[in-house]
């Protein structure tokens, strides 16, 4: 069974997973210009980008919620999905 | 075991950004033998000094769920590499080669990802605020 199947989300669990490292990556490196946090950064604010766009702004119920929003939730999700 | 706060730590950091400004007093001359060296000596520690904060600084963030526990952490991290720069910035043209211009370069790096940090930090206070709308995010165990 995926673990999406009971998450219930519009944003899944996964997608949720995923960012929550890309955000710990970058966010949290040691060193903070490093190519690793860059690299996690970009990647972070790209899938943030494409969860909003491609789910968010098509649905009628979340249409008004911006990027920034997803950020923060994502930050403070942190320690429930990593 | 002695328990010890972030303050008493980035206190004891910001006495070696002190002790670069002694060194400066106490060489005036880069050019007199033994100044650069010494000098160059005392630089190497700040940096360390700003480093080391920092990775503590990351370390306790990832370790506390409190936000506004975490802002003071990077506010006072930000505070250590302000003062830092502050000293820096007015010695970095008289001895040029001693590493300064160097680690002016890196506090301002270190400072701008406390400054960020810090923004963010503040962003996620005030999105706690708001509430989540039922179905946007997956129901976390």
């Amino acid at each position: 069974m995926s673990d999406d199947a009971d998450a219930g989300g519009l944003v899944s669990h996964s997608e949720l997973k995923s960012l929550a490292e890309l955000f710990d990556a970058a966010e949290n490196a040691l060193e903070p210009d490093s190519q690793e946090a860059r690299s996690a950064q970009v990647e972070f604010d790209t899938a943030v980008e494409f969860i909003y766009d491609e789910k968010i702004t098509r649905h009628p119920k979340f249409a008004l919620r911006g990027p920034t929003s997803i950020q923060s939730e994502t930050a403070n999700t942190l320690p429930s999905v990593s | 075991m002695p328990c010890i706060e972030f303050s008493d730590i980035v206190r004891s950091n910001e006495h070696q950004v002190d002790l670069l400004t002694e060194m400066a007093a106490r060489h005036p001359d880069p050019e007199s033998p033994g100044a650069c060296q010494a000098f160059s000596r005392q630089v190497r520690m700040v940096e360390s000094v700003v480093v080391g904060t920092y990775v503590i600084a990351v370390e306790a963030a990832r370790k506390s769920d409190d936000l506004l526990q975490i802002a003071a952490l990077w506010k006072s991290t930000g505070q250590l590499c302000d003062k830092a720069l502050g000293v820096v910035s007015e010695l970095k043209d008289r001895y040029l080669y001693c590493g300064t211009p160097e680690l002016y370069d890196r506090l301002l790096d270190y400072r701008n990802a406390c400054s960020s940090r810090y923004d963010r930090v503040n962003e996620e206070i005030l999105c706690q605020t708001m509430p989540t709308p039922e179905g946007l995010f997956p129901i976390l165990s």
